[in-house]
């Protein structure tokens, strides 16, 4: 025992200056005292480190400090030359930069480094990530170091030579340093017996496929009350297994996409890729969900979505496959897994009114929440058709395309019409979108002008921030912004609730879980008389 | 090996890194580093102040504070090294290829010093400040004014940090 308590200590001991450097990177602010590098790009790099995928970084990285070095330059003047690590930032960098060097050319989208008949692309939107990673082998390994090994990359026009030469010296002082400071990834035991658990209980069934309802609420029926493995509560197996089906289904894709001959199994001992597992980590981030690119987008500045809804929102699988697969388990997690979450509270506080936290029997509790969904949905697409109005008045992009999603039927084609000489109707985007945003709305008129009578009709009804004002220039903004990502978290709840849970006799469900969620959790927190009190 | 298998270790080797990579992130571990973007921000900004505990923090931080050491001593006009042991007492006179260094009593006020920096060449670009690493480790900087002739005067406490520092003969000092 003493000595696994030591190996530990060990282990951690190892880790601490690498956690302090990437804490530091976290932490690190602009003038402005906001971040200097946004969550998704620090999650971005410590994904690399821990899945020791850097390869290809490194390579990019040695690129862009070219880059970054013509004329001379020195290359953190580039780097910490911008306060804020954005794409946009480094793009006005490099315009600053721009001056006839063969080997470097700013683009629009990316710069390019040219080495005889190659040539190497940087988007600017990889750059803020580029950073960070520079960031991390200094701190890391020490600016000095860095600097000599990088020095090559400052001749005139380095050679692809030199270019392999740093690259590799890079990788291989990282490589060195994370052995010794990143510890093997600890094997995760709650995953691991849930899967050996769906394995004995799948049939004929393999992959993300043998994990159903059935499945999810009798592994947490048979250890919700066994202290070795972590299965109290419904809500963490539940997300235990919408995490499995996720990962199963991203590795799954990456395996068939690739058709790679995997030469083992153990990732220690690197047998497996660790571009593969980076890639599969990637579909667990929950920034990438329709929902949180939406409250990223316009957050508190424009209120498409308040607290309660958010909170709402995030009991549906949206972004993945676990609504198709477990659409029953989404609505047990919803609603009971939400029932015990409470009553573990109660519990902790101290409460004892337990037995009034259960809900009664027989009242439709999955219909109502589903209800509450589609209501939610309703109430979202009225605040979409509402955004229209002030994007339109605005003459913003963005107002098209929330009406081409809003009114598919939309006579575009006739908006963009130029000239009919008989045969051929000549189409213009940009004559079209003049006459998009010259249209006056018209209760009575045909499709445009009564889709705009109705969001001008809708903006007035909505009472929330970022829909009152119709000059205020950064809700307006952000409104655009945010359109897009408003249009795909609709059509993301709408399948979810149309195509997934399609089908399913609630009725029947309700009735079964009813009687199944109240036993459980009467045993588990002893509360009194044990099967349904209040059946309907 | 069965394509199964190699998915299923796969989606496993993904969920142990996941949660390493949020362990990571949430557990700050032990000891704060000075971050980097502070040290640059210090090296080659003239108007910026560094927080008031930034010395310490250095000096908690050797990495960090040879980090700084290098940015520094890269981007210097002119490096000030120390002097040999065999010169003793305080230094009044510093002299590199690019610059004299001199400091002198004030006539009419015993407690200041003039720091007067002379350029070699007039005609290179003048440096906009000057930074001193004294024998403790501390590093202090001092924006300079606008060079005529080739020379700039600076009025400092005889008794502050950077005349103290600079006539210490242990001292290096950087013409950025």
């Amino acid at each position: 025992m003493s000595t696994a308590l030591e190996n530990l200590s060990l282990e951690e001991g190892k880790s601490a200056a690498l956690r302090a450097v990437l804490a530091c990177i976290a932490e690190s602010s602009a003038a402005d005292g906001g971040p200097r590098y946004s969550s998704k790009v620090c999650r971005e790099l410590a994904r690399a480190v821990v899945c020791r995928n850097y390869a290809r970084p490194l390579l990019e990285l040695v690129h862009l400090m070219v880059a970054a070095s013509v004329g001379g330059r020195r290359f953190e003047d580039f780097f910490w030359g911008v306060d804020r690590a954005t794409a946009g930032d480094f793009r006005s960098r490099f315009a600053s930069l721009a001056g006839g060097y063969d080997h470097v050319s700013v683009m629009p989208g990316c710069i390019v480094h040219r080495q005889g008949e190659s040539a190497f692309q940087i988007s600017f939107g990889r750059m803020p990530f580029l950073a960070a990673m520079l960031e991390f082998m200094i701190m890391a390994l020490g600016y000095g170091d860095i600097d000599d090994l990088t020095q090559p990359l400052r001749h005139q026009t380095p050679s692809p030579g030199d270019i392999s030469t740093v690259t590799k010296a890079l990788q291989r002082r990282l490589y060195v340093y994370l052995k010794d400071h990143l510890p093997p990834a600890q094997r995760q035991r709650r995953e691991r017996h849930f899967l050996t658990y769906v394995g004995d209980h799948a049939g004929n069934r393999t992959g993300a496929d043998a994990i159903t309802d059935a499945i999810v609420l009798s592994y947490w029926q048979k250890y919700a009350n066994e202290d070795a493995i972590e299965a109290r509560t419904y809500r963490g197996v539940f997300e235990t297994s919408r995490r499995l089906i996720v990962v199963l289904d991203a590795a799954s894709e990456r395996f068939a996409g690739t058709h790679a001959a995997p030469i083992g199994t153990e990732y220690e001992a690197g047998e497996v890729d660790p571009t593969d597992v980076d890639a599969v980590i990637t579909h667990l981030e929950d920034g990438e969900s329709p929902l949180e690119r939406v409250l990223a987008t316009c957050g508190d500045v424009v209120k498409f979505i308040n607290v309660n809804e958010a909170e709402m929102l995030r009991d549906l699988p949206l972004g993945d496959g676990s609504g198709r697969r477990i659409p029953i388990s989404v609505l047990r997690n919803a609603v009971w897994g939400a029932v015990q979450v409470r009553i573990s509270a109660a519990l902790r506080q101290g409460r004892g009114e337990l037995e009034s936290l259960l809900p009664d029997s027989g009242q439709g509790l999955y219909r109502a929440k589903l209800s509450a969904y589609a209501d939610l949905l309703d109430s979202l697409e009225r605040l979409a058709l509402a955004a229209l109005w002030p994007l339109h008045q605005a003459g913003d992009n963005a107002a098209i395309e929330l009406a081409l999603t809003l009114a598919p039927d939309l006579d575009w084609a006739g908006l963009a019409a130029t000239g009919d000489d008989g045969n051929v109707i000549s189409l213009d985007t940009h004559v079209a979108s003049r006459r998009f945003f010259a249209t006056a709305p018209d209760v009575r008129g045909d499709e445009l002008p009564a889709l705009l009578a109705d969001a001008r009709q809708a903006w007035r009804g909505v009472n929330r921030a970022g829909f009152k004002d119709l000059n205020a220039a950064a809700a307006i903004s952000a409104m655009a912004e945010a359109a897009p990502e408003v249009l795909r978290l609709i059509a993301a709840i709408r399948r979810f609730i149309d195509s997934d849970l399609r089908g399913i006799d609630w009725p029947s469900v309700e009735s079964k879980d009813d009687a199944t969620f109240e036993l459980m959790l009467r045993r588990l927190y002893g509360l009194m008389a044990e099967g349904p009190s209040h059946a309907g | 090996m069965p394509a199964d298998e190699f998915i299923i270790n796969l989606a496993l080797a993904a969920l142990d890194a996941d949660h390493q990579m949020r362990e990571l992130l949430t557990e700050p571990g032990t000891g704060r580093r000075v971050a980097f973007p502070l040290l640059y921000t210090y090296a080659t900004n003239v108007a910026f102040v560094p927080p008031a505990d930034f010395s310490a923090r250095l000096a908690d931080d050797p990495r960090a504070a040879a980090d700084l050491q290098r940015l520094i001593a890269n981007r210097a006009f002119s490096h000030v090294s120390s002097l040999a042991a065999a010169a003793s007492g305080k230094v009044l006179r510093r002299e590199t290829a690019e610059a004299v260094l001199t400091l002198t009593p004030s006539r009419a006020n015993p407690a200041h010093v003039y720091l007067r920096i002379e350029l070699v060449d007039a005609a290179v670009q003048a440096p906009a400040q000057l930074f001193v690493h004294a024998s403790d480790g501390t590093w202090h900087k001092l924006p300079l004014p606008a060079f005529t002739e080739a020379a700039a005067q600076i009025l400092l406490e005889a008794d502050g940090a950077i005349a103290r520092a600079l006539s210490d003969i242990a001292a290096e000092a950087y013409l950025c």
